[in-house]
């Protein structure tokens, strides 16, 4: 994997060099195009006050986004002012259609490409074996995002902001409550999952026991494996904790507090 | 019935907009495609992997539809269908400016699961498969309708029906013997039915300058699942099967009460006040087959009920901008409490081989309190820039009372007092000091504390209770640059650390231990490059590098969690002439963090690649009408588990666009 370390290094320094050549020669008049650029062919930008003639809400209430914290305000460039068109694209053609839903305009709940261009990361996320149906458009960022609220981690028709009522939306069962509750749950589903993309199956932060030793291996002599006083160190020979029987409720349990089944 | 019911729609559409007259032209789209996927391999992990079928796949890929009935109200439609796939999807809404809409809609897609379980080299069997094609349906319909009357308080009304159906795979896998060895690698599956019917309600109104709002919810949630384990002896060739149903049916009614204003032209508040409760019942039941070796159980419970009730209210203040300084603040609190009963019986087979039949009635009341504030404060005076930092603190208290008891004896009585905090901190920059560049920069601190004081405890050391205190704190630092020399090149390289250590301490020694922590360094660069105006490429490349330890590393069975994840995804597009375009992407994900530990434990971590290749080329024929073909080829080898789930596909599909 050091091979892969040192390939992707000289990579990235080979990338920076040629840009670096290409800084010497850079066109002053060039514009720092917005990541919506390339999403409406055809079309120019149209700014921020004329989207507001008719989102005159969501326009008002911009300021006071998470998102906004990325606007930088500059009056001798105009660009800064594509604030919507920076993830909806540029908006001309679809001003001259009259508006209207898909129609010449950039929907990010439709189009994840819209927020994979600043959130690259999150884009390489959803290339791993696990993810949650986003490339195959049965889910959109905004069935969990919502880009334009002020809390960033919410659904656009949610009815209270806490992280975990969105997966409690596609995932009641396992989000109880129960007779025997897992503490884990108050931590929130990210301590065990990845939600956009993961190499593990059901999304697991870790596939193995040490996701769950983490926060339960006591302090023990060499060799063994302590748990709640009692030894596992067999038991954690044969696989993941939530195997076969022993603390298969890994989200909680009506039946025992030792969260079997 | 689904498909029947999307026929339906779909029709349904249809004669909205052939019987409507044709005052004007309408505007929409059609594209049908006919895809043809062929497996060599392991289908089912190919499924689970790109959430389609093999086979024969066909339908549209995409319709919309709008249409202007008069100069006020306006009928859209839009959706796909792709049978072969259980793929469909249809959404529909009437409109009228300054009226109301009417809107509705189906869809349901399926979630594919392998069928294997986990792999264990030394065994004579080493890996087992269920041959079964696990596929779960998931759909919902729904009907909204709203009201947009001006100067009138909007509403909105809309009743959902969604469900999941069929069977998926389960990561806890049964125990598989073999010379007095076990390894938990059997497949287990459940079978689910699932079903939630949601009635939600929203008024909007303004009175004088101060916007109310108030959203209900209402939820009947019905869900009846089993779950199959299996063990298997390979010495004696005997199996064990254990099956538990559960079922559950609960009721939920949720509603907001919110008001915000503008109490000067730079201070708005908002106040909200939330309330919910929860009631439920359950099911439960356990059959072991054969029912005769110590620890086999039986367990049921034939009455559980749950409850809960949430209060929360909040307070929020944004103040700004005051010379370029923006600040907002809040307060919040919320009270849930919590109320658990089952009543039952465990039959099951001691350690001496006698059967215990104990009833068991175990009650559970959970109060907690909560108090959340956070600050913010946004700066944006100097040049091109932006500087922000936030926090958030939450400070909870959980009393907890778990009574069991077991033929009337005491079992477990626990009263737990639980005291909780959690810290946020972040603070960060972003600014373009010349137009070709823009730096962002963020750190980030997390740190959560639970310090439980078991003030009752029938068990006073060990289990479960055994956590006496534990702090979990994270720091995260993360920068990208973005650059864009000249105006067909733009790139961004982008790094982020995350440092995650767990410190607890447990009964059987006051010390606090470092009993886990989790690193990783994530590099990601993006390019996207465009030479000429007729060729389009992009590269994302992002590389995690991962470290992740418990505390028992001196135990062979547990190794280190070491991983290195690379991600690629390049894409290219050329125009051929102003009417074709050639196209070409190609996605690679390696992880590479497998150790073999089979002498001692069972191997769990991975050493595999996942690729996939996809070419089209399309062709405008007519103004109106474009054809695409494509290739595409899937290829994943596993080496942790010499290839088992290994499969290549490809797949050919064509795709007619019409614009009418």
């Amino acid at each position: 994997m050091k091979r892969m370390k040192t390939t992707f290094a000289c990579f990235a320094l080979g990338v920076l060099t040629v840009l670096a050549f290409l800084f010497s020669c850079a066109d002053q008049s060039s514009m720092l195009a917005s990541p919506g650029a390339r999403l409406v062919s055809g079309a120019d930008y149209a700014g921020r006050e004329t989207c507001a003639l008719c989102h005159a809400e969501i326009s008002k209430e911009f300021g006071q986004t998470l998102h906004a914290r990325m606007h930088m305000s500059d009056p001798e460039r105009q660009e800064r002012d594509l604030v919507c068109e920076a993830c909806h694209g540029p908006g001309s053609l679809h001003v001259e259609a009259g508006g209207g839903r898909d129609v010449s305009i950039v929907d990010p709940s439709d189009n994840p490409l819209a927020c994979f261009q600043c959130h690259s990361s999150v884009q390489a996320r959803f290339m791993q074996k696990f993810k949650h149906p986003l490339p195959q458009g049965r889910v959109g960022c905004m069935d969990c995002h919502d880009p334009h609220g002020r809390n960033i981690f919410s659904p656009v028709d949610r009815i209270m902001s806490s992280r975990d009522e969105v997966c409690r939306q596609c995932h009641q069962e396992q989000s109880g409550p129960y007779v025997f509750e897992h503490e884990a749950l108050r931590e929130g589903c990210t301590s065990c999952h990845n939600p956009h993309g993961s190499i593990n199956e059901k999304l697991l932060v870790q596939r193995d026991t040490n996701l769950c030793l983490r926060c339960h291996a006591q302090i023990a002599s060499p060799g063994s494996v302590l748990i709640g006083g009692f030894s596992h160190t067999s038991r954690v020979a044969q696989g993941a904790c939530w195997s076969s029987g022993c603390h298969t409720a890994v989200h909680g349990s009506n039946i025992n507090s030792h969260l079997r089944y | 019935m689904k498909k029947a019911r999307m026929i339906l729609l779909i029709s349904l559409s249809g004669l909205i907009w052939f019987g409507r007259g044709l005052a004007e032209e309408p505007r929409g789209s059609v594209a049908p495609e006919y895809t043809l996927i062929g497996v060599e391999g392991d289908e089912s992990q190919f499924r689970e992997h790109f959430w389609t079928r093999e086979g024969s796949i066909g339908g549209l890929e995409r319709f919309n539809l709008k249409d202007d009935l008069d100069k006020k109200t306006s009928f859209e439609g839009r959706g796909h269908a792709l049978f072969g796939n259980d793929d469909y999807e249809i959404e529909l809404k009437l409109s009228r400016k300054d009226t109301g809409f009417l809107r509705g809609g189906f869809s349901e897609y399926s979630k594919y699961f392998d069928d294997s379980g986990g792999f264990f080299e030394p065994f004579a069997e080493s890996s087992f498969d269920l041959n079964r094609d696990l596929e779960l349906n998931i759909g919902k319909f729904f009907l909204e309708a709203g009201v947009t009357l001006p100067d009138w308080p909007k509403l909105r009304l809309a009743y959902e029906h969604r469900y999941k159906d069929g069977e998926k795979s389960l990561t806890g896998w049964g125990a598989v013997t073999q010379s007095g060895m076990s390894r938990n690698i059997f497949p287990t599956f459940k079978d689910v039915d699932e079903t939630r019917d949601i009635l939600t309600g929203e008024i909007d109104h303004t009175v004088h300058k101060v916007k109310l709002q108030d959203r209900f919810r209402y939820e009947h949630f019905e869900s009846d699942t089993t779950r199959h384990e299996e063990s298997r002896d390979l010495d004696a060739g005997e199996s064990e099967s254990v099956t538990v149903d559960e079922s559950q049916s609960s009721d939920n009614f949720l509603n907001t009460f919110s008001s915000e204003m503008n109490i000067s032209e730079s201070v708005y508040a908002s106040l909200g006040y939330f309330y919910s409760q929860y009631e439920g019942d359950a099911d439960f039941g356990m059959l072991t087959l054969p029912f005769n070796e110590p620890f086999d159980k039986n367990w049921s419970a034939s009455m559980i009920d749950l409850d809960q009730k949430s209060h929360l209210l909040n307070l929020n203040l944004m103040a700004g901008p005051y010379k370029d300084v923006r600040l907002s603040g809040g307060i919040g609190s919320e009270w849930v409490t919590t109320k658990g009963d089952t009543k039952g019986q465990l039959r099951g087979i001691g350690f001496g081989g006698n059967l215990e039949e104990p009833a068991v009635d175990a009650e559970t009341d959970r109060d907690g309190r909560e108090l959340e504030e956070n600050l913010g404060i946004r700066y944006t005076g100097l040049p091109k820039s932006t500087l922000y930092a936030e926090g958030r603190w939450i400070q909870e208290d959980i009393d907890l009372q778990e009574l069991e008891r077991e033929d009337q004896s005491v079992a477990l009585d626990r009263s737990t007092d639980t005291d909780r905090t959690e810290a946020r901190y972040k603070t960060g920059f972003s600014t373009s000091p010349i137009r070709q560049v823009t730096l962002a920069a963020h750190y980030k601190r997390e740190q959560k504390n639970n310090d439980y004081d078991h003030a009752t405890d029938s068990v006073p050391a060990g289990y479960s209770a055994f956590i006496l205190e534990q702090d979990i704190s994270t720091d995260e630092l993360g920068a990208k640059l973005s650059l864009q020399p000249k105006s067909w090149i733009r790139t961004s390289f982008a790094y982020r650390l995350v440092e995650t250590t767990i410190d607890t301490v447990f009964d059987n020694d006051p010390s606090k231990v470092s009993s886990g922590d989790y690193d990783a360094h994530i590099y990601t660069l993006d390019v996207t490059f465009t030479p000429v105006s007729n060729l389009f490429l992009s590269l994302v490349q992002s590389y995690w590098d991962i470290q992740g330890d418990s505390y028992d590393q001196s135990v062979d069975a547990v190794i280190p969690y070491e991983g290195d994840v690379f991600t690629s995804f390049a894409s290219a597009s050329y125009a051929l002439d102003e009417k074709t375009e050639l196209w070409l992407d190609y996605t690679y994900s390696r992880t590479n963090n497998f150790k073999d530990n089979a002498d001692s434990g069972l191997p769990l971590l991975l050493d595999d690649r996942l690729q996939r290749v996809r070419t089209g080329l399309s062709r405008q024929l007519s103004d109106r009408l474009e054809m695409e073909v494509s290739y595409h080829l899937y290829e994943y080898a596993g080496e942790h588990n010499k290839g088992i789930n290994d499969y290549s596909a490809h797949l050919v599909g064509v795709k007619i666009s019409l614009d009418f």
